[in-house]
C-alpha cells in the first residue's frame, strides 16, 4: 500500500534500505536514490533533495573529522615526530601528487593492480561458469574452497618470492589468487539466482538460445559480476601493495612507503603515502559503484548478491 | 431474528476524534490528506472506517494511535488528549509478517509487551494462554511466525494485542492480506473477541461487506482530502452469522448505500450536508 | 516470509541418514581427489617448490605435533607459533566485534550521523593493512599488544559498516509496533534492533574473520618473535620450503576452523530465519 509505506517512511524511526555492505560496498548507499524513488511514490519531498542533503553532510562530515584529527594531533597527546599534524600530512599528499618519483612508483602499483584485476576477472568468470552451471560441482568444490580461500594471500608471499622472485609476475600471481574469489563466488551465485520465471517466459515466447543468452542470461549475471569486481578491486590493490611492502618487489607505492619509513624516517611521508593508498582504494570503490548505478539502474537496490 | 441486543451503549464516548486534519509537508500549499474529520466511538462498539483506496485511512488510524501527530485537531481517549502513544491502546497492523518479530516464537511475541510492561510472570502466563486459546492458536506457542500460515500469523498479532487488555483496539486492514475463507474466520474471531473481552474496536477496511458484517457503525470516508461522508448505523444484533446476517435484506441495503457513497463521482459531500441515513430493523 | 505449512512432518530416519551421508560424500570427494592429485602431481613433477602433501604433513608434525604426551603431543614450537597467533587473532576479533557492534548500532540509530561519517568510514576500511604496520609500530611498539590492536583496528570496519547498514534497515514497522506496545529503549535495542540486524552483522563478522587472519599473519612477518607469520619468515630464510608449506596448510586449517565457528554461531543465532532451511550459498 503506497500510502502506508509512505507513512512509514515519514515516521521518526524510518530508515533507508542499507546497501549490502561487505568487503567492498560503495561509499554511497546505493539504495538511497532508487529506494527513495520507489517507496514514496505519492508524497514526500522528492529523493533528489535527500541526496543533495546527503552530499553536503558527507562533505561537512569529512571536514569535521579532519578538524578533530588536527586538534588531536596538535594537542600533545601524540609526538608530532611519530604522528604528524593532519595539516602536514595533507600538505605532503598534495606535494606527492606532483612528485615525479612518487608518481612513477604509484604507476607501477596501479599497473599491477589493474592487470591483476583483469586476470582475476577472466579466471573468476571462467571458473565460476564451470562450477556454477553444475549443482553437484558447486557443492563439491565448496568444501575445497573453504580450505583454500581462508589462506591469507600474504602468507604466500614468502613462498612466492622463492619461486617467482621479485617483480611483476609475483604481484600478478598473488593478486590473481586473492581477487579471484569474490568474482568466482558472485558468478556462481548469479547463475544460481537466475530467475526461472524470466527464463521460462523467454522460452514460452520462443526466444532463441543466443537471444536468451544475450537478453536474459547476461543482464541477470552482470550485476553480480559488477559487485564481484567492485569487491575484488580493493583486494587487488591491497595485495599489490602488500607484496611490495614485504619485499616482493623493488618498485611500487609500497616500496616507496617502506623507504620513507626506514630510510628517512619521515612519518609524515609514511602517513601521506598510506593515505593516498587508502584514497585510491576508496575512490575505485566509489567509481565502480557509480558506474554500476549508471549502467545497471534497473538492478534492485537490495543487492543481496553481494559476496560474503 | 435473534434476540435484539441494543447496540447503543452508555453515552460517554471512549474515543473522540475532533476536527482532525493532516497535511503533508509544510506551508499553506501543503496537500491536505485529512480534512476536519470528527467522530466518536463508544464502549464495546465495533466501528469501521471505509473509503476509496488512497484516502487517508491509514494516516487517520496512525493519528488516532499517536504514531503520527496530526497537523490540526485532536484525538481524545477517555477525555484525555492523545499525545504520543496512550496507554490502553493496542494495534494490529495489516502486514503481520513485518509486525510480528520473526526471531521470537509466537509465545514470546505475545509475551513481549507484557514483559516490557513489567507484569509478573504468573500473570503473563495466564494472559498468554488465555489469548492464544481465544484466537485458536493453542498448541502453536513455540512456533516461529514463518512456520504459520498468514491467517494464523494475524491471529497471533491479534492475540498479542488483546493480551494487553487494551480499552481500544485499532486494526489497520487486518484481513487484507489473507484469503477469503480465512478472512471469514478472522471476522468471526473479532466478534468473539469483542464479546469475550468487552473490547472496543476501531478498524479500517476496504471491504464493504466486511464493514457491514462486523460493525455497529460504518464511517464512510471520502477521497483525498478525506472527510467523513457519512456515518451509517448498522442495527444488527451483536450476535452475527456469516450466512444469516449477510443474506438479510438489510445487509444489501446498507452495502449498496455505502458502495454508492464510495464510488460517488465528483467531490466528497460532507455528512453535515446530507441526511444521515439510518436503517432500522424491527 | 512465505506462509508455510505449520507442522513439519518428521522425515523418516532412514531418509535422513541417506541425505547426511550423501552430503558428506559430496563435500568430501573433491578433497580426497585433490589430495591424491597433489600427491601424485608433486611426486611426479619433482619440483622443489611443490612438495608432496605427505611430506608437508610430516614436516608439520615434526614442527608442532611431535612433543611428549604430557603436553598433549605438542612441541614448544606449537606454543610459540600457533598458540600465540591464535591468541592474537581471537582477542583482536573479539575486540573488533564489541567495538564494531556498539559503535555501529549507535551510528545506525542516528540517521544523520551515518551521512556525516560515511566517507571517513569508507576511507578507513580502504587503507591497506600492510601500510598500517609501520605506523602502528611507531605508535605502539613491537609487542603483542600492537598486533592485537592492529588486528582489531582493521577487522572492525566490516563489522561496523554492516552493523550500521543492518540497524538502518530494520523494518520501520518493527519500530512502529514497538512504539504502540510501549516497549522501552533498552528492550528495543536488545530484543528488536540487534536480532533484526543479526544477519548482516554476522556476514560482517565472517569478512572480519578472514581479514583478521590476514592481518595476524602480516603483523607477524615484520619485526616479530613469535607466531605463524614469524615462522614463515624464519623458514624462508633457510629456504625450508616444505616447512613454509606446512605453515600455509596450517593457516588454511585455522581459517577453515574460524569460518566453521562463525557458521556455528550463525546457525545458532539465526535459527529463526526461514531461509536457513535451504542450503545457503
Amino acid at each position: 500500500m503506497t500510502e502506508a509505506s509512505a507513512l512509514r517512511a515519514a515516521m521518526p524511526a524510518a530508515s533507508h534500505p542499507g546497501a549490502a555492505v561487505d568487503a567492498g560496498a560503495p561509499g554511497e548507499r546505493a539504495g538511497t536514490g532508487a529506494a527513495g524513488r520507489g517507496k514514496a511514490a505519492k508524497t514526500r519531498l522528492p529523493a533528489v533533495t535527500n541526496r543533495r542533503h546527503g552530499r553536503t553532510r558527507r562533505i561537512v562530515g569529512v571536514v569535521l573529522v579532519l578538524a578533530l584529527a588536527e586538534y588531536l594531533t596538535r594537542s600533545g597527546l601524540t609526538d608530532p615526530q611519530y604522528v604528524p599534524h593532519v595539516s602536514t600530512v595533507l600538505k605532503r599528499m598534495v606535494e606527492l601528487c606532483v612528485d615525479a618519483d612518487f608518481l612513477r612508483q604509484t604507476l607501477d602499483t596501479v599497473q599491477a593492480w589493474l592487470l591483476g584485476l583483469a586476470l582475476s576477472v577472466v579466471a573468476g568468470v571462467a571458473l565460476g561458469f564451470v562450477i556454477g552451471s553444475n549443482r553437484f560441482l558447486d557443492r563439491s568444490f565448496r568444501a575445497l574452497f573453504d580450505f583454500i580461500r581462508p589462506i591469507p594471500s600474504v602468507a604466500l608471499i614468502p613462498l612466492g618470492m622463492l619461486v617467482l622472485g621479485q617483480g611483476l609476475s609475483l604481484k600478478l600471481a598473488l593478486v590473481l589468487y586473492a581477487a579471484m574469489w569474490p568474482i568466482l563466488y558472485n558468478i556462481v551465485s548469479a547463475i544460481r539466482a537466475i530467475d526461472r520465471v524470466q527464463h521460462d517466459t523467454a522460452r514460452v515466447f520462443r526466444i532463441g538460445r543466443l537471444q536468451r543468452f544475450v537478453h536474459v542470461f547476461l543482464p541477470s549475471t552482470l550485476p553480480h559480476l559488477a559487485t564481484g569486481i567492485r569487491v575484488a578491486s580493493p583486494i587487488a590493490l591491497v595485495l599489490a601493495i602488500s607484496v611490495e611492502m614485504l619485499g616482493g618487489s623493488r618498485t611500487g607505492l609500497g616500496v616507496w612507503i617502506l623507504d620513507a619509513n626506514t630510510g628517512a624516517g619521515r612519518a609524515d611521508l609514511v602517513f601521506a603515502g598510506t593515505a593516498i593508498a587508502g584514497l585510491l582504494g576508496a575512490l575505485s570503490n566509489w567509481a565502480l559503484a557509480a558506474t554500476e548505478r549508471r549502467l545497471l539502474p534497473w538492478h534492485p537496490a537490495w543487492r543481496t548478491g553481494a559476496e560474503r | 431474528m435473534s434476540a435484539q441486543e441494543s447496540s447503543v451503549e452508555p453515552l460517554r464516548a471512549l474515543l473522540r476524534v475532533e476536527n482532525l486534519s493532516h497535511a503533508y509537508g509544510r506551508g499553506p500549499q501543503a496537500p491536505l490528506i485529512l480534512d476536519r474529520i470528527g467522530f466518536e466511538v463508544r464502549r464495546r462498539q465495533i466501528v469501521s472506517l471505509v473509503g476509496p483506496s488512497g484516502c487517508g485511512k491509514t494516516t487517520l488510524l496512525y493519528s488516532i494511535s499517536g504514531l503520527l501527530q496530526p497537523t490540526d485537531g485532536q484525538v481524545l481517549l477517555e477525555d484525555t488528549p492523545v499525545r504520543g502513544i496512550p496507554p490502553g491502546l493496542a494495534m494490529v497492523f495489516q502486514d503481520y509478517s513485518r509486525s510480528l518479530y520473526p526471531w521470537m516464537s509466537i509465545e514470546r511475541n505475545v509475551d513481549f509487551p507484557l514483559a516490557a510492561a513489567g507484569l509478573a510472570r504468573g500473570e503473563r502466563r495466564t494472559r498468554i494462554d488465555e489469548c492464544l486459546e481465544a484466537v485458536g492458536l493453542r498448541g502453536h506457542e513455540a512456533k516461529y511466525p514463518w512456520q504459520l500460515s498468514g491467517g494464523m500469523q494475524q491471529r497471533a498479532a491479534i492475540a498479542r494485542a488483546i493480551a494487553c487488555r487494551p480499552d481500544l483496539l485499532l486494526m489497520d486492514e487486518p484481513f487484507a492480506s489473507v484469503d477469503a475463507q480465512t478472512r471469514e474466520d478472522l471476522e468471526d474471531l473479532v466478534l468473539s473477541v469483542r464479546k469475550r473481552f468487552d473490547m472496543t474496536i476501531l478498524f479500517i477496511t476496504h471491504d464493504i461487506d466486511e464493514s457491514v458484517y462486523l460493525s455497529d457503525r460504518v464511517i464512510v470516508l471520502s477521497k483525498s482530502p478525506t472527510c467523513v461522508q457519512d456515518q451509517v448505523e448498522v442495527r444488527f444484533p451483536h450476535e452475527r452469522d456469516q450466512i444469516g446476517t449477510r443474506s438479510h435484506p438489510e445487509f444489501g441495503v446498507l452495502r449498496a448505500h455505502i458502495a454508492s457513497l464510495i464510488r460517488g463521482a465528483g467531490a466528497a459531500v460532507r455528512q453535515t450536508e446530507r441526511q444521515a441515513v439510518t436503517a432500522g430493523i424491527s | 516470509m512465505s506462509a508455510a505449512m505449520s507442522a513439519t512432518a518428521a522425515t523418516p530416519a532412514r531418509a535422513q541418514r541417506w541425505h547426511l551421508s550423501r552430503a558428506f560424500v559430496t563435500h568430501v570427494w573433491v578433497l580426497v581427489v585433490a589430495a591424491i592429485a597433489w600427491e601424485a602431481g608433486a611426486r611426479s613433477a619433482g619440483v622443489f617448490w611443490f612438495p608432496p602433501l605427505t611430506t608437508i604433513l610430516e614436516h608439520a608434525q615434526q614442527l608442532w605435533f611431535s612433543g611428549p604426551a604430557s603436553s598433549l603431543w605438542v612441541t614448544p614450537g606449537f606454543v610459540t607459533d600457533v598458540l600465540s597467533s591464535l591468541q592474537r587473532v581471537v582477542l583482536g576479533l573479539v575486540l573488533a566485534l564489541i567495538i564494531g557492534v556498539s559503535a555501529g548500532t549507535l551510528i545506525g540509530l542516528l540517521p544523520r550521523a551515518g551521512d556525516y561519517l560515511d566517507p571517513t568510514l569508507q576511507f578507513m576500511r580502504s587503507v591497506p593493512p600492510v601500510a598500517l604496520v609501520p605506523i602502528f609500530m611507531l605508535l605502539f611498539g613491537i609487542g603483542s599488544g600492537m598486533r592485537i590492536t592492529l588486528i582489531a583496528f582493521t577487522s572492525v570496519w566490516p563489522i561496523l559498516l554492516n552493523t550500521v547498514a543492518g540497524v538502518r534497515a530494520v523494518e520501520p514497522l518493527f519500530h512502529a509496533t514497538a512504539r504502540v506496545f510501549h516497549i522501552g529503549l533498552r528492550r528495543r535495542l536488545l530484543e528488536i534492533v540487534l536480532p533484526a540486524s543479526a544477519p548482516l552483522i554476522l556476514a560482517g563478522l565472517r569478512v572480519s574473520t578472514a581479514l583478521g587472519l590476514i592481518v595476524m599473519v602480516l603483523s607477524e612477518m615484520v619485526a616479530a618473535t613469535s607466531g605463524i607469520g614469524y615462522r614463515l619468515m624464519f623458514e624462508q630464510q633457510s629456504f625450508a620450503l616444505t616447512n613454509m608449506w606446512a605453515c600455509i596448510v596450517l593457516l588454511g586449517v585455522i581459517g577453515y576452523l574460524l569460518n566453521a565457528i562463525v557458521t556455528v554461531i550463525e546457525k545458532r543465532v539465526l535459527r529463526w530465519l526461514p531461509g536457513e532451511r535451504e542450503e545457503k550459498t
